[in-house]
């Protein structure tokens, strides 16, 4: 468990500042990170991405022939679960395939 | 009465000796006289009984005082020692009634005492009224005495005067005759002159107020009397043997909650014991000579030895048990400890042993003791029974065993001190530190532990448990198992005595053995407990970290209470230091993380050990006691935090209330003053007390000062709960309030101003209302609000409160003057008042009661006034003030003439000179050049910086004036420069300096003017005087001359840089910091601008100088060196200094080399990369270790400074950075990281990325060093070949171990991959790889859509197809042809995004 001093030091190793980087960065990660959390991320990083430069957007729009408005409102909603749910049987389904890989 | 007032009027002759002032005056007016002489050895001897040291003042105004905290603690601090531990609640924690029961308690004693003490000073004026009137004339002239100070002959007169006057004084009908003294009340009948005597002795010696007891008739008969009598706990014993016994009670003694209430029922404590001196043959000459008033509850002649007194007498008036006196018990206990801090220790004392040490009612005793039903039976003492009380019987007297293993009773005789009372170690460390057995001490820890630190011998009883004994013996397991045994053989064999079956008996067996194992398990526990924090208080760093790792880790196994219960008493101590305190904070800040929410039962009493350190004047030790108090108020709630100090809210003490208040508003400040509100309304319309108002105004007060700005959005809430405190009947109530307004507006400047609307109106009509310091907060709190206010209404405002302001510009009061001056400022600075009301109605009175000679006394004062003159003149104008100061430069006192000054220079920084006149120029120039002519000592390097302030202050006015003059100064310049001259050639080495100071400073003015002649002139003056032998003074010069290098330039100089150098080649050796700092800057100077004029023999000798300067103490030495290096090398070619400097790199000192590298790296950049870069990369070639070195971190400096210079050179070195990065030597590869990081930020988009990519390819194996340095320079390294490549290419190396089996493989890699993120975390989302969805997420439609499009973006998607492998192979099973590792563009991915 990290000291009382340790914790609003960012500058510390890695394993001590997670939770402050966290705070302040949500698409940061972590070494116990699984694969859909990490893919998650990443989805919605590029939306936001996307969403947040307008000329992405109205490329994006101009390529599915579709108002920007309507694209951008599409893709906001997929930022809730872009990749669905996480797998249920995350747990096990890890446990067997690092079992697997070594 | 001649003698009476005599004896009024005269200064009692022990004041004069107290004073040492007066006393010493009148020793120095007569150095050679015998009384002098006789006086001052009076006066010493008298200080060395009093404990005083006379040079305790000197010592500690050497900074080697005693660090011990008591010694240092004010009067008002050292009120922490009367708090009381609660000692009850180290067994069981008091509920909230029984806290708020005591705090009721104890002040309703505080009233009823207060009441006594008013009712005895009515009584004795009324006294001496009397006595002035002569209405007793027959009493003895030893009444005469009236003061109360001098008890001793008081106390003989009441005595003598019980002596004179047989009647029964008790009765109504002589209460006229009585003088109503305290010690009368129960009339001193049938004392004997003897008994007088005693009691005027004992007053004596003790000073204490004292009670003259009978157990007579008179007592009763004047309880009868009608009169409102005290409570005396001697009233009630009525055995009919007239004696007289004085008893001397403690300042603290009077125990008004359980003895005041006599009762037939209960019993007193003192009713033994009295009862016993009734008896006494002697007659009440029992007198206590004993200084030690603690010891004063036993009612025996004793000597003050308090293990005599400790004997009980027996077989009392009760017949059953004399009480022990656990006190003696105590005393003798903490003997040790008081050893150190007596009067300290003593007082703290006497509270615990009041607690401890109340007297047992009957009823306890019958539950202790066999009663009737048992056979037994009460026996009332025989009439004839007298104890011994003479002091040689008393010693031989056996002690009575009494009572259980609580209150053992008896004395104990001490051993004689072992070895490690006297702070020797311990043998061996035995004791202790093997205590710590295997288990419970991680390995490592036994051997480290082997030398206990000393235990000083005035804190053994905080130790107790290493120096008991029995954990000596639990050392040795056979011994303990023993032990275990034999409880367990002593309980079988109770039980079979007692008829009970095997089975019983087995079974109580295994309990007394569990029991004894259980105890034993405690007392390695405490060992452990008491082992650690003695080596976190005084144990070298290395056993500190560790214990203190200990004592953090294993907090929780501890436990919350036997760690509390050794650490709080720690703090408490008397012996504690500064340093020690420190340390044992921190424990408490561990342990309270540590602990968590199972500290709640001990809020209080740390809260008692900590909150006093927020009145601390250590400014560390206050902060480390907010962050405490915060910590525990986290992990205790609120509830608990605020359940703990509510009964301390209206605290009869001062002290207590104030830690109180300070501890709720950090409480607010961690947990959210919303939290606290209602609380605090609370407290703030507390009906009941006036004490909890004025606490509850200080708490708002107190969360402003913690919360500064961030209190904006509750000052609203906070001034609703506080402003009817405005209108308090109390006056302090008022004060307080005002003064939290004044922080809440302070805090929220210069915003909120409507939270202030409803205390507008009661502020102003409270400062028409009040007079000294209630007024003073009141104007603060309005110099507060009004620059919150809009323009219009700030005017209005100040026009009201203006008056009253220039009322008090007259004050005598230190404090009011601030306040006004604040106050002042602030009206002034507002927007809506006008120069014209200020120039009309205030000016005139403002400067005649500011600008005397004793505002310029005080430094605090000083500053005030000029802040507020400063204010005044940006409204009024420059001119307008000036007008009124200039003259009094001229002024006599240097002080106030410094003053003067500094303001002039203030208003000139401000607003400049432009609307004075030609005549005003002329009075400022002239006062400023006499300030200048008569100002003292200069400032010397070795002074304080605030002396050096100080003493620059006339010579900053100076500058200031001249360069705000400009071409204006030029009528006065020949004057300047004359006076420069001549001072520069005056004996007095100050006047000197301050010449070469000035000159170095008006040097750019006289430039503006055009007199270059002078400037030329005042060169070769101080040319001259370059053989300064002062080195303060050379250093000056040297400043002189360069500034008048520097503006005159260098082909103007008279004589030529040519012969300055020579002569400045020598003064490079100076050792004083000033002159070399100067020297070089000189140097530098004519390097850069006048090269040329001077031969290259001559600066190849200045490089050799240098090299010595690299190694100087002061930075701005080395870097002004390093630059000169710089100078020279472009001056006279690189190649030379070059050798000099890598030559340097083979010394063995490192800043030295550190230097060198600076230089060399430098000099590139002056005379171009390719002048170095071949001599620096054939220098790597010698196979030395520092050389290499000290050519890798040349070439890092180098490539930071040349930056995309660098670009040029990249493939030059690339190999030689190869090279380095595979050393065994972590040096080369961490320097070779910096090299690569400069590179890359240096030549960014430069085309280069093949080189670099290339270097990444070496550093990227380094990610996994451990070490701190070598680690960040590799990170450091790959940023910045982000930068220089793209976040994309780093991410690439990145993904391939973001899932490696390995966690320290991961932890690294997702270390980089946030890093990446942090900074480039927009950038990297065209390049997110495509991670394939496992096959349960993905269904079928989901399938059928990327089997389409995967078909679609296969050919783009091939192309990018990346060498990195991003899944595992067992993750590609059921992967369709989509599954390739694929890069896709953020087009192709808004679409494939709906796979997963």
């Amino acid at each position: 468990m990290a000291g009382a001093s340790d914790r609003y030091n960012v500058n510390v190793s890695f394993s001590k500042n997670w939770d402050h980087l966290k705070s302040k960065f949500v698409g940061t990660g972590h070494p116990e990170m699984t694969r859909h959390e990490l893919v998650t991320n990443h989805h919605r990083d590029s939306i936001a991405s996307a969403v947040g430069h307008f000329d992405m957007l109205t490329y994006l729009s101009a390529g599915q022939n579709e108002a920007p408005g309507r694209v951008r409102f599409a893709m906001l909603d997929r930022m809730l679960q872009p990749c669905g749910p996480p797998p249920r049987a995350d747990v096990e389904e890890a446990a067997r395939r690092l079992g697997s890989t070594g | 009465m001649a003698d009476d007032m005599y004896a009024q009027t005269q200064p009692d002759s022990s004041m004069v000796v107290d004073d040492p002032g007066s006393t010493a005056a009148r020793a120095g007016a007569h150095p050679s006289s015998d009384a002098a002489r006789r006086r001052l050895i009076d006066e010493a001897s008298a200080h060395a009984e009093d404990g005083i040291d006379p040079f305790e003042a000197h010592r500690r105004a050497q900074g080697r005082g005693p660090s011990r905290i008591v010694d240092q603690e004010d009067e008002y601090q050292q009120r922490r020692h009367k708090m009381d531990l609660s000692p009850s609640a180290g067994d069981k924690a008091r509920s909230y009634k029984e806290r708020m029961a005591e705090a009721s308690v104890r002040r309703e004693k505080e009233e009823v005492l207060g009441q006594i003490r008013a009712k005895q000073a009515a009584e004795e004026a009324t006294a001496a009224a009397r006595r002035a009137a002569g209405a007793v004339a027959n009493i003895p002239s030893s009444s005469s005495s009236s003061s109360s100070s001098s008890s001793s002959s008081t106390a003989a007169a009441a005595a003598a005067t019980a002596v004179g006057e047989t009647a029964p004084s008790g009765g109504a009908g002589v209460q006229g005759r009585k003088r109503p003294r305290r010690w009368d009340d129960d009339g001193a009948v049938g004392a004997t002159a003897d008994g007088a005597a005693a009691a005027a002795a004992a007053a004596d010696s003790m000073s204490h107020h004292f009670t003259v007891s009978t157990g007579a008739t008179g007592g009763s008969g004047a309880a009868g009397a009608g009169r409102r009598k005290r409570a005396s706990r001697w009233s009630d014993d009525a055995t009919p043997v007239p004696a007289a016994t004085v008893v001397s009670d403690g300042p603290a003694a009077p125990d008004a909650g359980g003895s005041a209430v006599p009762g037939p029922a209960k019993r007193s404590r003192w009713s033994g014991a009295s009862s016993l001196m009734d008896a006494t043959p002697v007659g009440g000459a029992a007198a206590q000579a004993g200084g030690a008033s603690l010891l004063d509850a036993t009612p025996v002649a004793g000597s003050g030895s308090s293990l005599l007194d400790a004997t009980p007498a027996a077989g009392a008036a009760g017949g059953v048990m004399a009480t022990p006196t656990p006190s003696a018990l105590h005393a003798a206990a903490a003997a040790m400890a008081a050893a150190g801090s007596a009067p300290v220790a003593r007082t703290r004392f006497e509270m615990e042993v009041e607690e401890r040490n109340r007297p047992m009612t009957d009823e306890e005793l019958d539950v202790l003791l066999p009663g009737e039903d048992e056979g037994y039976l009460v026996v009332a003492p025989p009439a004839d029974y007298k104890p011994l009380m003479t002091p040689m019987r008393k010693l031989m007297a056996t002690p009575t065993p009494a009572g259980g293993g609580a209150t053992p009773g008896g004395f104990r005789m001490t051993s004689t001190p072992a070895a490690e009372d006297y702070g020797v170690p311990l043998p061996g460390g035995a004791s202790a530190t093997s205590a710590l057995s295997a288990e419970e001490v991680p390995a490592g820890q036994t051997a480290a532990g082997a030398d206990l630190p000393a235990i000083r011998p005035e804190e053994a009883h905080l130790f107790g448990a290493l120096l008991d004994k029995s954990a000596l013996e639990d050392e040795d397991d056979g011994l303990a198992s023993d032990r275990e045994a034999e409880a367990a053989q002593a309980a079988r064999a109770r039980v079979q005595e007692a008829g009970g079956s095997s089975a019983e008996a087995d079974k109580a067996a295994a309990e007394a053995a569990a029991k004894a194992k259980r105890q034993r398990a405690e007392r390695r526990r405490d060992v452990l407990i008491a082992s650690s924090l003695l080596r976190v208080k005084s144990g070298d760093p290395s056993q500190r970290k560790a214990a203190l790792r200990l004592l953090t880790n294993k907090a929780r196994e501890l436990g919350a209470r036997p760690l509390f219960r050794h650490l709080l008493p720690m703090l408490m101590s008397d012996t504690l230091e500064y340093h020690e305190r420190h340390m044992l904070v921190k424990v408490m800040d561990r342990v309270l993380y540590k602990l968590d929410d199972l500290v709640r039962p001990h809020v209080g009493r740390i809260l008692t050990v900590i909150a006093p350190l927020l009145v601390d004047a250590d400014y560390y030790a206050r902060v480390e006691a907010r962050e405490i108090i915060s910590n525990l108020a986290k992990a205790a709630g609120l509830a608990a935090m605020v359940t703990t100090m509510r009964p301390d809210i209206d605290h009869e003490e001062d002290f207590v209330r104030n830690t109180t208040a300070r501890s709720l508003a950090v409480v607010a400040a961690a947990l959210g003053v919303p939290a606290m509100l209602p609380f605090l309304r609370a407290v703030c319309a507390s009906k009941k007390s006036w004490l909890a108002r004025h606490t509850g105004c200080k708490i708002v007060h107190q969360i402003s000062v913690l919360l500064g700005c961030s209190v904006l959005p509750y000052v609203r809430d906070l001034v609703a709960c506080i402003a009817h405190c405005l209108e308090d009947d109390k006056l302090k109530v008022r004060s307080m309030t005002a003064l939290a307004l004044a922080g809440l507006a302070e805090a929220s400047h210069p915003y909120g101003i409507e939270a202030f609307d409803p205390v507008l109106r009661p502020l102003w009509h409270g400062v028409s209302k009040h007079r000294g310091k209630a007024l003073a907060a009141f104007l603060k709190a309005i110099g507060f609000v009004i620059p919150l206010m809009d323009a219009r209404y700030a005017a209005h405002a100040t026009r009201e409160v203006m008056p009253t302001l220039q009322r008090e510009f007259a004050t005598p009061d230190d404090e009011m003057r601030k306040v006004v001056l604040r106050a002042l400022r602030q009206c002034v600075a507002t927007e809506g008042v006008d120069a014209a009301f200020l120039r009309e109605s205030v000016m005139d009175s403002f400067f005649a009661s500011f600008w005397q000679r004793r505002m310029a006394l005080d430094a605090r004062n000083t500053s005030a006034v000029v802040e507020t003159t400063a204010a005044l003149a940006a409204k009024v104008g420059c001119s307008d003030v000036l007008e009124r100061i200039v003259d009094d430069l001229r002024d006599e006192s240097e002080p106030y003439r410094r003053m003067v000054m500094r303001c002039v220079d203030r208003i000139i920084t401000d607003l400049g000179v432009d609307d004075v006149d030609s005549r005003l120029e002329e009075r400022l120039l002239d006062g400023i050049l006499y300030a200048f002519h008569s100002q003292g000592a200069a400032a010397t390097s070795s002074a304080t910086r605030r002396e050096q302030r100080e003493a620059e202050v006339v010579l900053d006015g100076f500058s200031t004036a001249m360069r705000a003059l400009g071409p204006r100064a030029r009528p006065y310049m020949s004057q300047v420069a004359s006076s420069v001259k001549h001072r520069l050639n005056m004996a007095s080495p100050d006047a000197r300096m301050q010449a070469a100071d000035l000159c170095e400073r008006v040097a750019p003015v006289m430039r503006v003017t055009g007199e270059i002649g002078l400037l030329t002139h005042l060169g070769s003056v101080l040319f001259e005087c370059l053989g300064e032998e002062y080195p303060e003074v050379l250093g000056s010069v040297l400043g002189a001359l360069r500034s008048v290098a520097s503006v005159l330039g260098m082909e103007a100089l008279e004589p030529g840089p040519g012969e300055i150098l020579p002569r400045l080649t020598p003064i490079l050796r100076n050792r004083s910091t000033k002159v070399q700092q100067n020297c070089i800057e000189l140097v530098g100077r004519i390097a850069d601008r006048g090269a040329h004029l001077v031969t290259n023999a001559e600066w190849m000798r200045v490089c050799f100088q240098l090299i010595e300067l690299l190694r100087a103490p002061r930075k701005a030495i080395r870097r002004a060196t390093v630059n000169t290096f710089g100078y020279i090398a472009k001056a006279v070619g690189p190649q030379d200094v070059l050798i000099t400097l890598l030559n340097n790199l083979r010394v063995a000192e490192r800043t030295s080399r550190v230097c060198s590298t600076i230089a060399i790296a430098i000099v590139a950049e002056t005379c171009q990369p390719f002048t170095v870069i071949p001599a620096l990369m054939s220098e790597y070639r010698v196979p030395e270790i520092n050389v290499q070195n000290g050519v890798l971190k040349a070439l890092s400096f180098l490539f930071q400074y040349i930056g995309e210079l660098g670009a040029d050179y990249v493939y030059a070195v690339t190999p030689l950075v190869e090279d380095a990065l595979t050393d065994r030597d972590m040096v080369h590869r961490q320097t070779a990281c910096a090299i690569i990081k400069h590179i890359a930020l240096g030549i960014r988009g430069m085309g280069r990325e093949d080189a670099l990519t290339h270097l990444l390819n070496f550093v990227w194996p380094n990610i996994f060093q451990t070490n701190g340095h070598m680690l960040s320079a590799v990170l450091e390294a790959v940023e910045g070949l982000r930068v220089a490549l793209g976040a994309h290419r780093v991410l690439q190396y990145v993904l391939q171990g973001l899932f490696h089996p390995s966690r320290r493989v991961r932890d690294v890699y997702w270390q980089m991959y946030n890093n990446l993120y942090l900074y480039s975390a927009d950038e990297l989302t065209p390049y997110y790889p495509r991670i394939p969805a496992p096959p349960a997420v993905m269904d079928k439609a989901a399938e059928l859509r990327a089997a389409e499009l995967g078909a679609r973006s296969r050919v783009a998607a091939a192309k990018e197809a990346a060498a990195a492998g991003l899944t595992r192979p067992g993750e590609d099973e059921a992967a369709s042809d989509l599954e390739q590792r694929t890069w896709a563009s953020p087009y192709r991915r808004s679409y494939l995004d709906v796979l997963f």
